[in-house]
Order: C-alpha cells, then sequence, then structure tokens
C-alpha cells in the first residue's frame, strides 16, 4: 500500500482548507466515485458517521437497508447480476458484525464486494470501547483481503487496491475498516491513476496436450462451473460447444452459461441434479472441468465421480487445480482464448452424443404430478415460461432452491442469483434488491420459502422505500422443508424443530409493509397468478401455498456416489 | 519429522495471522513459526514448521501463495529437512501420477 504523505491530523478540515486537502471520509467518496460506484448499500452508526457526511450531496446512492446483513447481501447480488463491484458499509460492532454472514457468502461464491466498516478511534482500538470488536481479526477467514486504513492519507490508495483485489483473477469480498480518527483526519486529493490488470496468458502446450486428449477420448463431456460468467467467458464456451459438439452438464453456479438449446446440455449435476447429467459424468472418459471446483455437491463422494475419466482442468486460481481431483492437464489462464483455441469439430462422438441424448429423454423433468396441491416444480416452469429471456431468478436456500435450479431456465448465469458455497438463508431478497438497481432494465424475480423470507423480512421495507419492482414468488409448505425431507430419509423420519405451521399470514405482513400481495393455493390459478405477478408495477408477494412433504427429487444421500442418487414419488 | 515452508512476506498489519490461519484451516498443525525482519524492513522472511500429516504440502503452499501478504517461497537450507510427499487430499492425484502441467499466469 502506498502511503502518500506522512502529514498526520485529527481534525476535519474546514471549508476554506486548500482544494488538495480533504477529510478521510472525502477522500473515501472520491475514491468510490473514481471507481465509478453508483450504490452503496448500509446502516449508519457511530464511527462511521463521518463517512454518512460526506455521502451527503456526493451523488452516490445510499440504500439504507434495515439490517447491515441485508446490505452485505445485496451488493452481493448486485456485483453478481451486473459483474460490478458491489459496495456495503456498515458501523462498527454490531454493524459490522452484522455483515459478516454476507461477507463469507460472497467470499465461498467468489464474488467481487468491497465491505466498508467504521472502527473506534485509533487510540481507542484494543481498549474494549464502545462498538469495538476485531473486524478485521473476525473476517480474517472470510475474505479475499482486508485492511485497517491507519493514516487518512493511505484511504485513497487503499479503496484502490481494495476494488483492483475485489475484482482480478478469481474474485472475491475484501474488507477496509477505517477507524473514525482516520476518517475525519486529513488526506490529500491525487490525480487517479487506473491499475492495469496483467492478462492471464495459455500455455500452448499444455493446449496442445488438451487437443490431444479431447480428439482421443470417446466420451468427454464439460463440466461448466460458475468461473465461466465470471471469466466473461460463456460467448467462447457456447461457441465451444457449437463447434464440438460435445454434451455438457452444469454446477449450480454453471446454470445459464450454455445456451438454453443446446440439445447436448443435460443439466445440473450433483446431489439435486438431474439423472441425465449424473449418469452422463460417471459414463465420461474425459471430464473438462471449466471454471468448476469438484465441490461436493458436486461429486458426491469423491472418489467415485466420473471414476473412469481424464481431467482437463481450467481455473483462475490456480489453488484449485489438484485440490480435490487430481488433473491430467490443469489450466490457468484466459478461459476465453483457451476454449477458442480449443474449438474444433471432433470425430468420433456420434455414440456417445446418442447416448447423451437418450439419457436426457429417459430422464426428462415430469410435471404430471398426483394430488390437488400446487406442484411447485410445474409452477416454477410455468414461471420461466412465462418470463422474458432477460429475467433475473434471486433463489433463497432450501428446497425451492433446488427447484429453481431444476425447473427455470437462464438466459446466463448472471440471471440466477443463488448462494451456492454458504447457502445462506435469506439471501433472495436482498439479492434481489441489489439486481434491480445493478440491472434496472431486466425483471427481478425473488422465489423465496416461508423460512427463507423471514430471514431478512425486514428488507420489504427497503423496497418499498424505494420502489424496487422485484416481484417475489413465497412458495409457503410451512416447514423448513430441506430440513424436514433429510429428517424425513436419514432420521427415521424423526421431526425436528421444522414445524413453521404457524406463520403469519404473509400476505398480510407484505401489505403492512405496503407491498402488493396475494395468494393462490389451487392448480388452476397457477398460470393467471403468474401472469399477473409478472406484469404488476412496483414490488409486489404472490403467496403460494404447496403440499407440505413435497420432497426435492433425485437425491444423493450424504456420502454417497452420484450413481446412488435415490427417485421419490412426486406429491 | 516437521515439514517447512520458507516464506517472503510484506510486513503488512495480519500478515502473519493470515498464514497461521490459512494453514490451520486447511488442515495443517503448526508446530512452529520463527521470522526474521525488524519493524523497518519491508519483507519478512518467515520459517514456517508444520506437524506430519495427511495433506500434500504442495496444497498449503497453493493457498499461501494466493496471499497478498506472500512475496514468494524461499528454497529450504541444505541442511533443512526436505518434506517428504505425503498422499494428497486429492482423491485420485493424477499429478503425483502423470506430473500437472500448471503454468504461470494465475492469479495469484
Amino acid at each position: 500500500m502506498a502511503a502518500r504523505t506522512a502529514r498526520k491530523s485529527t481534525t476535519m478540515p474546514d471549508a476554506s482548507t486548500t482544494s488538495t486537502a480533504i477529510s478521510g471520509a472525502q477522500a473515501l467518496i472520491q475514491a468510490l466515485k473514481a471507481e465509478n460506484v453508483r450504490h452503496v448499500f448500509g446502516y449508519p452508526g457511530g464511527a462511521i458517521m463521518p463517512v454518512y457526511d460526506a455521502l451527503v450531496g456526493s451523488g452516490i446512492e445510499h440504500i439504507l437497508v434495515r439490517h447491515e446483513q441485508g446490505a452485505a447481501l445485496a451488493a452481493d447480488g448486485y456485483a453478481r447480476a451486473s459483474g460490478k463491484v458491489g459496495v456495503c458499509m456498515a458501523t462498527s460492532g454490531p454493524g459490522a458484525t452484522n455483515l459478516v454472514t454476507g461477507i463469507a457468502n460472497a467470499f465461498l461464491d467468489s464474488v467481487p464486494l468491497v465491505a466498508i466498516t467504521g472502527q473506534v478511534a485509533t487510540p481507542l482500538m484494543g481498549t474494549d470501547a464502545f462498538q469495538e470488536v476485531d473486524t478485521f481479526g473476525i473476517t480474517l477467514p472470510i475474505v479475499k483481503h482486508s485492511f485497517i486504513v491507519r493514516r487518512a492519507a493511505d484511504v485513497l490508495a487503499t479503496i484502490r487496491e481494495a476494488f483492483a483485489i475485489a475484482r482480478e483473477g478469481r474474485p472475491g469480498p475484501v474488507l477496509v475498516d477505517l477507524p473514525k480518527d482516520v476518517t475525519v483526519g486529513i488526506a490529500e486529493q491525487e490525480h487517479w491513476r487506473g491499475r492495469s490488470q496483467k492478462p492471464a496468458r495459455n500455455d500452448r502446450q499444455a493446449l496442445t496436450r488438451a487437443q490431444s486428449l479431447l480428439k482421443a477420448a470417446l466420451k468427454p463431456l464439460v463440466y461448466i462451473g460458475g468461473g465461466v460468467g465470471m471469466a466473461n467467458a460463456e460467448p467462447a464456451l457456447r461457441k465451444f460447444l457449437a463447434a464440438t459438439r460435445l454434451p455438457s452438464v452444469a454446477t449450480l453456479k454453471g446454470l445459464g452459461a450454455a445456451t438454453q438449446d443446446d440439445d447436448l446440455h443435460l443439466g445440473m449435476l450433483g446431489m439435486h441434479g438431474n439423472a441425465a447429467a449424473n449418469h452422463a459424468v460417471q459414463e465420461c472418459d474425459l471430464l473438462l472441468a471449466v471454471g468448476a471446483r469438484f465441490d461436493d455437491r458436486a461429486t458426491g463422494k469423491l472418489d467415485t465421480f466420473a471414476p473412469n475419466a481424464r481431467v482437463i482442468h481450467f481455473d483462475i486460481d490456480a489453488a484449485e487445480i489438484d485440490k480435490l481431483r487430481g488433473a491430467d492437464i490443469g489450466l490457468t489462464g484466459d478461459l476465453s482464448a483457451a476454449l477458442t483455441a480449443l474449438s474444433q469439430p471432433l470425430a468420433q462422438l456420434e455414440d456417445w452424443q446418442v447416448r447423451c441424448l437418450e439419457l436426457k429423454r429417459q430422464h426428462a423433468w415430469r410435471y404430471d404430478a398426483p394430488g390437488e396441491h400446487i406442484y411447485a416444480p410445474a409452477l416454477l416452469a410455468e414461471l420461466s415460461r412465462q418470463a422474458t429471456p432477460e429475467t433475473i431468478i434471486s433463489a433463497d436456500v432450501g428446497q425451492h432452491q433446488m427447484w429453481v435450479a431444476q425447473h427455470c431456465r437462464f438466459g446466463s448465469t448472471r440471471q440466477h442469483l443463488t448462494s451456492g458455497g454458504l447457502g445462506t438463508m435469506g439471501f433472495g431478497v436482498p439479492a434481489a434488491m441489489g439486481a434491480v438497481l445493478s440491472c434496472p432494465t431486466q425483471p427481478v424475480v425473488c422465489v423465496t420459502g416461508d423460512g427463507s423470507v423471514m430471514m431478512n423480512i425486514q428488507e420489504l421495507a427497503t423496497l418499498r422505500r424505494y420502489r424496487l419492482p422485484v416481484k417475489i414468488v413465497l412458495l409457503d409448505n410451512s416447514s423448513l422443508g430441506m430440513v424436514r425431507q433429510w429428517q424425513e430419509l436419514f432420521f427415521d423420519g424423526r421431526y425436528s424443530e421444522v414445524d413453521l405451521s404457524d406463520n403469519p399470514d404473509f400476505v398480510e405482513v407484505a401489505k403492512s409493509f405496503g407491498i402488493a400481495a396475494f395468494a393462490i393455493e389451487r392448480r388452476d390459478q397457477v398460470e393467471s397468478a403468474i401472469a399477473r405477478l409478472l406484469a404488476a408495477e412496483g414490488p409486489t408477494l404472490l403467496h403460494v401455498k404447496i403440499d407440505a412433504r413435497a420432497n426435492v427429487w433425485p437425491l444423493v444421500p450424504p456420502g454417497k456416489s452420484n450413481a446412488q442418487m435415490m427417485e421419490g414419488a412426486m406429491r | 519429522m516437521s515439514r517447512c515452508l520458507h516464506l517472503r512476506m510484506k510486513a503488512t498489519e495480519g500478515a502473519l495471522l493470515r498464514v497461521i490461519g490459512t494453514a490451520e484451516r486447511r488442515g495443517f498443525r503448526v508446530a512452529g513459526i520463527s521470522t526474521s525482519g525488524d519493524e523497518h524492513d519491508p519483507v519478512l522472511r518467515v520459517k514456517l514448521s508444520l506437524a506430519e500429516g495427511p495433506r500434500a504440502l504442495e496444497l498449503l503452499r497453493s493457498q499461501l501463495a494466493k496471499l497478498y501478504d506472500v512475496v514468494g517461497f524461499d528454497t529450504p537450507a541444505a541442511n533443512e529437512p526436505i518434506a517428504a510427499t505425503a498422499s494428497p487430499v486429492l482423491a485420485r492425484s493424477a499429478a503425483a501420477r502423470r506430473g500437472t502441467e500448471q503454468y504461470a499466469g494465475a492469479s495469484a
């Protein structure tokens, strides 16, 4: 970190100071504007008050959330949907600790985020002062990098560095802790100098060997991860798939990377993946892992995953190569360039393509569930059918999250916002809030559950305040459905603390926040209700009563191979 | 027998915490740590001794290399024990069997 000046002060500059003298807080605002930050999600408090003072009239729109976790998750959704760095802000102590879940969420899913926290003044640090916690220490395991800024003169350079780190290579969250005396101290205005990122280069010899492996393979399969979207490599991937006619599967975060009309794309693999995708992985003889990290939810029992396959692993993070599954060839360079170099027609694949198409036909989703209740997968397929191709869907966490992944279709990975690594209940609404601000021309739908929505229900007030037109589909099974499903299947049906049958009336709750809301409970209401929801002007909630006994299928039991999927009855 | 990594680091706030934390979170037990440098030296030299364990040292080295405070690694002195090749966490270590072709250009 470059120190610009040794001058230190703990006094606020007055209005007559020269144009080169600004406060640390003003330097922060200047740095944010230089990074083209238009929105900041946050909540004020004592230690960060000088920053909130500097925000007034700055041109940066601050979105006042109702809980700091909402700020971090909104900034996360903002970043996922747009590719820009999301920014959240909170005061010291409880403000900072409330950000922690959101920061961890961004870390586990490699989302570029800058979290700015107030801190007690440096003379008070380490004295157990009011609202003092070691934010830097608490967040060490869940950030890509972090800073405590000790001098106002270092604010500009630190913020510049924080943004560069958050977005470069494998993205991630960066924390900047700002003691109060630093934000009121004197900084120096400086001319902005952009930081250039070294382009990652590919190893030609490794690419040549990859090409040889591809040509020799009889059953090659592409395993698409979230890294494809983050590398802006979707166009190259689609051209690669079209040129090679390779079958493909995707992780939860890789959904949307392949085109929707690619007949050889088999959908999601893993614990709740499509059976066709899991069978294809088990049968393939060459796996091209593209921006994927062999996560346990995708692989099932690791040593049984793709047992016959050699592996070509593309990842911007060299530490992912060989971390869990050994790679025959590891490629950490420019993904688009590498895929382009490999985009050539392949012979000998006809039998394998026919096999994959047959698997896809055999295991196509069915929506003819018996019974009277609304069948959530069918509702979500209908939602996807009626939504425009640009629609962004933010999923909360639980059974509905998996149903979204299985039954909705996405034009790109940035149109599917889901908490993959951390699995943060309460993610859906604030993430949708962020997406609607970063992508204002795209419709945004949040699919949530009765458990998840209550985790950040207070953010309905934020939707109302800023009139953010998020459309919420609340699938209500009056229980913590995924936990209930596991208790049913793996704990002999002993249900422990999963009953939510005393939920509030969600329509009335939404209305009390000033959000339009309506409810359905019959199958014949689904089509018109979805149409009404999508056509609504402002934020609107659709409450859907579903069968409390409905389970997500297929399911790979914990510790089992993906080949040991359980299939259950539709309800 | 313990295994060692020799790091060159920026002497920045939290740098040592990051190194120790990364080692322990990744399943390595820190058996000892020694540093050289003083408050005026921008580069800190760290010798990290790790207890024998089931995970390959390369796994930790690649994670440490991602830390922004880590400038590089030094080769251990000739009289120091070299880490034996341990079983990796990998399901199958193709790298160990066939050699992995990694190269510069990563984000680390």
